[in-house]
């Protein structure tokens, strides 16, 4: 700890580049979503090409992971599911960190009855039980990519606004915070350049975990036969719809499955190196 | 610290799966065949029921009839045979008569000596109190208004039931496929006996059946042990006990009764393959009286602009490959449907050949009723986009598929087909109101060929909107007839024009695979609404 | 303690009509209505009846006639009428419950094991081949899709090795413990896994933190073998935040069991839930719904409790 002092973010990047499964973590998740995001250019065939003469193929190498059950190639299904899953979960994390980051700075910020009303809404949103007021909401409009994102992200804020909340109530008497009030910074500009940036860490561990949370959601979800529907393809409701040839025909759930397992596990380890990063308590000794 | 290095790893990854490991000592086949010397039939059932009283069950009844008997059931081969009835009257056999006030007497001989459950004898008065109930405003059954022709029910003795209908009604001998005990429900309303949860839920259950209700463990199974005193003689039934186990995850089924536990259970037609060749077991191909179809609404202004002119939906039904649906998507294990009359049926039509796979035909009647390829490759006409949304029932696979199907092939003759999704209950609603284009769908239909609530103007199942008169007469003139050889020729006419119409494409008929242990005997699946247990009480297990 | 459980129980009661009001509002305003159940299946039912099912059951009466009408059922103790079985929804529930509470039960205690034997070993021997390995192996319980995993240990140890019974709570007619414990192994190895991870990960870094306190320092410095100080002092201080979070996860358990009863066929009241969505069961599913809030609620004050019972420095009063 010899080095002058750096900015937190320059700092975090220090801490997590010698936290290697967290770096080859963040180098897989990259390499696949840019695959997935260049799935027009890269993928051999359009991701709706049925060919009824040809479903489910074994691997070959006309077709990298076989064919689905209409003939499709899995592979560019594959791609363009990962556009959406790995969509839906950045989406909804966004939205779920960014609500729950209001919500908390709100009420950790001003306190008082605006405090104690906005955490009765959380307690009472943290009190539903997830998963069945997911399907209750999943009923509610065509499964569509942008509705399960709002589903997922309105569905997993309340953690986020509870440790914001925390982490501001601690610092808003900070004498930093104390001198930008003096210095007659405006509230929204006190929460938004002196308090959030130090809160930062929790929330961005939050929101990673979050992008694998939701992506298993959806999976789980499009088991129940309320995720996003095909045409539009997911990884989830690939996995799904093999799931009844999967004794038969192995590939076409190993190759949306493995899909889920890497980036979800990827996804997680860059958390987890993210905590230890940020974690003063944590760190190598 | 040595200590600590060798235990826990061990601990940590090995607690989980150890205990399964610990477990494990073989039950996998324990569950076949006979338990302390009693014969048990094990079951893999794909839901559980609702209630036990098949006139207000929501569900395809088929494990009542292990105990409960109506006058009728359906066989293998979509026909009515007696059961409680001694036989099916008829105008040839002289049970059905004519009377001069225009109404019709129909006379059933009941089967002497049959007893409930509890003892009690089983009669004609019993049929009379099943037809008051069902016929009662607040019964909720689900074919209450076909019960509504009888007018009048007497018991000239325990063992005749003499109906006076109004008039001829095809549908007079598929009725009472179940009889309730009046006895049990004395002095109840018809709101009572609906929520009656001693017979709803099996405290009270009787019937008249093969086999007496043991338990229902909620959400796990129903046990059914064997009626001593049976009335078709000592030695039926000819197993001692029949488990259902409700096990509604198609996956896990499969692997239920691929673990070797259960001796019967349906999967899905794509997993056919799979257990095509298991030891022990036969796949039966049950082609059922539910027909995969595709319906096109004329309901709609929107509907009405692009499915208005016969021409057009014609062209669009040959612009589909149902050959390759049934054959490829489906891989053979279904039979393409030509009509809506499953050809088990004798009324089926086997004249009527469904439209031909002929894309460029289909292009050629689109061009000539003057739908022309735009600059997108989507057809216009006026100003309007040849474009429709197919509405489509979220977790249905096999209706998903196929509407995927249909979507590529009408593509390539320029028509865009946009997808919209909707959970089931939310289906259902949209459905119903008529607010919809296009869907994929399947009718449940009974082993009676009356075609008329489905495609009548206005008839209570015509969600289309299709409205056609003179296929109308001709399908009322067809319910009125009670004999095969008065019915069939309308029946095939009813078919024909329904072709003519296009309003409806039929596809396939939906197959219900059923794998069976070849431990069963007797087993004779059916592809009826009222499924495949019909004949229970001469199944054998080795 | 006492009176501070006794207010938080006081609590819930306002908190348990919001609660009800809003469900209330979110299930009746999904498209879709009962009626829809009469069709399962494709069976042909005339369509007009659906509209005098609806009227039967009252559901086309006002919302807030219904939910005035559903909360003197549900004040009056038995939570009104199911509208599939036709059973008061109290008596559905409590005949599905045990199964859930066993399961949740058991998955728990697997869980809490197989986390802190993992969270021990992890940080004493940090950033080892095996602190990855164990990291690894219990974030593939978060990373596998839960359906995907259920099906492939039923193929595994269902199909091929035939060890273990695939579906349900035991084999009908051959009832024994054994027989019971078998059937229960799959289904619980599944829920467990989920969260084996996020409890060894926190116990791990809470281990870390205390492992260089200075109390554990002191009692390596008088020699006391390092069994005795990870074991007996670290572990034991280490483990207070994480059962508090373990408490906190229980609720989330009856989350998970709505998949996992699901894909086992385990007569649990997760699995009705879904059942009785599909068919707009209404009451059944605020039954549902409200005991799953209790739930989280009470795990919630377990979770405050726990911790306040285990941290000699927190008092409620």
């Amino acid at each position: 700890m010899t080095d002058e002092p750096r900015s937190p973010a320059a700092e975090i990047w220090r801490q997590l580049r010698r936290h290697k499964p967290a770096m080859v973590s963040l180098v897989v998740f990259l390499v696949i979503a840019a695959a997935c995001l260049a799935a027009p250019v890269i993928a051999p065939y359009p991701f709706d090409a049925i060919n009824l003469t040809g479903i489910r193929q074994a691997p070959s190498l006309h077709h990298l992971m076989g064919t689905d059950d209409l003939g499709r190639d899995l592979f560019t299904r594959v791609l363009y599911g990962g556009r959406i899953s790995i969509l839906i979960g950045i989406l909804s994390a966004v939205l779920g960190t960014g609500l729950g980051t209001l919500v908390g700075a709100l009420a950790g910020y001003y306190g008082g009855r605006i405090d104690s009303l906005l955490m009765r809404v959380t307690d009472v949103a943290y009190a539903i039980p997830a998963l069945p007021l997911l399907i209750v909401l999943a009923s509610y409009t065509q499964a569509g990519v942008g509705s399960m994102a709002v589903i997922i992200g309105l569905l997993s804020w309340m953690g986020t606004a509870r440790v914001v909340r925390g982490e501001v109530l601690s610092l808003r008497s900070a004498v930093f915070v104390e001198a930008a009030r003096a210095l007659g910074a405006s509230s929204g500009r006190i929460i938004g350049r002196h308090i959030l940036p130090n809160a930062v860490g929790p929330i961005v561990v939050g929101a990673t975990l979050a992008v694998g949370n939701a992506i298993i959601v959806e999976s789980s979800l499009s088991f129940l036969g309320l995720g996003v529907q095909p045409p539009i393809p997911t990884w989830g409701n690939l996995l799904q719809d093999a799931t009844s040839t999967m004794a038969t025909n192995p590939w076409l759930t190993i190759f949306p499955g493995l899909a889920i397992l890497v980036v979800v596990l990827a996804v997680n380890f860059l958390g987890d190196g993210l905590q230890d990063a940020l974690d003063p308590t944590g760190r190598s000794t | 610290m040595d200590h600590v290095r060798r235990t826990f790893p061990t601990m940590s990854a090995l607690v989980w799966l150890v205990a399964a490991a610990a477990c494990g000592s073989g039950s996998g086949d324990a569950a076949n065949g006979s338990i302390g010397g009693r014969r048990i039939l094990r079951i893999a059932y794909l839901r559980e029921i609702d209630v036990l009283n098949p006139f207000t069950s929501q569900n395809l009844v088929d494990i009542e009839f292990s105990m409960m008997e109506g006058l009728v059931t359906t066989d293998d081969h979509n026909s009515y045979v007696p059961v409680l009835a001694k036989e099916i009257p008829t105008e040839e056999n002289g049970l059905v008569t004519r009377r001069d006030d225009g109404t019709v007497a129909i006379t059933w001989p009941l089967h002497s000596g049959v007893r409930w459950h509890d003892g009690a004898p089983f009669t004609s008065a019993d049929v009379c109190f099943t037809w008051r109930f069902v016929s009662s405003p607040g019964s909720q059954t689900y074919n209450r208004d076909q019960y509504l022709g009888i007018k009048a029910c007497d018991t000239p003795d325990d063992t005749t039931v003499v109906f006076t209908w109004d008039g001829l009604y095809g549908y007079y001998d598929g009725l009472f496929e179940a009889v309730l005990p009046e006895h049990v429900f004395r002095g109840m309303s018809t709101d009572q006996i609906v929520n009656d949860e001693g017979f709803n839920r099996g405290r009270t259950t009787l019937g008249t059946g093969p086999f007496r209700l043991a338990e229902w463990k909620s959400g796990e199974y129903i046990r059914v042990v064997r009626n001593d005193d049976y009335w078709r003689g000592a030695e039926y039934p000819r197993i001692d006990e029949i488990v259902w186990s409700f096990i509604p995850d198609d996956n896990t089924r499969l692997n239920a009764i691929k673990s070797g536990g259960y001796h019967w259970s349906q999967i899905q037609p794509v997993q056919v393959k799979d257990v095509a060749h298991l030891p022990g077991y036969h796949v039966h191909l049950i082609s059922s009286n539910s027909v995969m179809h595709l319906d096109l609404n004329v309901g709609t202004p929107h509907g009405r602009l692009l499915f208005g002119d016969p021409a057009v939906r014609r062209a669009l039904f040959h612009a589909i490959d149902r050959r390759a649906i049934a054959d490829q998507l489906m891989e053979g294990t279904v039979a393409l449907a030509d009509t809506p009359l499953n050809p088990t049926s004798p009324y089926h039509d086997e004249s009527v050949q469904g439209y031909a796979f002929d894309p460029s035909l289909a292009r050629r009647m689109l061009d000539a009723a003057g739908w022309w390829p735009g600059r997108d490759g989507v057809r216009t006409k006026e100003g309007q986009r040849f474009s429709f949304t197919l509405l489509n029932r979220a977790g249905s696979a096999d209706r998903t598929a196929v509407g995927q199907v249909i979507q590529a092939q009408l593509r390539d003759v320029g028509i865009e087909v946009g997808f919209e999704t909707l959970e089931s209950a939310a289906w259902t609603q949209r459905w119903r109101t008529g607010e919809w284009e296009a869907l994929v769908s399947a009718w449940f239909l009974s082993a009676d060929p009356s075609l008329t609530s489905l495609y009548q103007c206005d008839g209570p199942n015509n969600m289309t909107g299709m409205c056609d008169p003179g296929l109308d007469s001709i399908m009322e003139a067809s319910d009125r007839r009670l004999d095969f050889a008065g019915r069939k020729p309308l029946l095939n006419q009813v078919q024909e024009r329904l072709h003519d119409d296009a309003f409806t494409l039929p596809i396939y008929y939906n197959v219900v695979p059923e794998v069976v242990s070849d431990a069963v005997g007797n087993y004779r699946g059916s592809g009826t609404n009222f499924g495949s247990f019909w004949n229970l009480w001469e199944w054998t297990l080795r | 303690m006492t009176a501070y459980i006794g207010r938080r129980l006081l609590q819930m009661i306002p908190l348990m009509f919001g609660i009800s009001l809003v469900l209330f509002a979110l299930i009746q305003a999904a498209p879709g209505g009962p009626e829809g159940a009469l069709l399962q299946g494709g069976r042909m039912v005339d369509a007009r009846m659906l509209d005098a099912y609806r009227h039967r059951l009252g559901v086309d009466k006002p919302v807030p006639e219904q939910y005035v009408r559903w909360l003197g059922a549900a004040l009056s103790g038995h939570l009104g009428v199911s509208y599939s079985s036709s059973q008061p929804v109290s008596k559905m529930i409590l005949e599905r419950l045990p199964a859930t509470l066993e399961l949740m039960g058991v998955s728990f205690l697997l869980a809490a094991l197989a986390a802190i034997a993992l969270g021990i070993f992890s940080a004493v021997k940090q950033y080892s081949a095996f602190d990855f390995l164990g990291t690894g192996f219990s974030f593939l319980g978060i990373a596998m899709p839960v359906f995907w995993f259920a099906l492939i240990l039923q193929m595994v140890f269902g199909v091929w090795l035939k060890w273990l019974p695939i579906s349900g709570t035991h084999t009908v007619g051959a009832t024994s413990f054994s027989d019971h414990m078998e059937h229960l192994v799959l289904p619980a190895a599944v829920l467990s896994l989920r969260y084996i991870a996020g409890w060894s990960r926190y116990l791990r870094s809470s281990l870390l933190g205390v492992l260089r306190a200075d109390y554990v320092r002191t009692a390596r410095a008088k020699g006391l073998p390092e069994r005795v100080v990870v074991g007996v002092h670290a572990v034991r201080n280490a483990l207070i935040p994480v059962v508090s979070v373990m408490a906190l996860n229980l609720a989330d358990l009856f989350s998970g069991a709505v998949i996992t009863e699901t894909v086992f066929a385990w007569p649990g009241i997760g699995r009705m839930f879904v059942q009785a969505m599909l068919a707009r069961d209404y009451p059944l599913l605020m039954g549902i719904l409200l005991l799953g809030s209790v739930m989280v609620l009470i795990f919630n004050l377990v979770a405050d409790v726990v911790y306040a019972a285990l941290d000699p420095r927190i008092r409620y009063d």
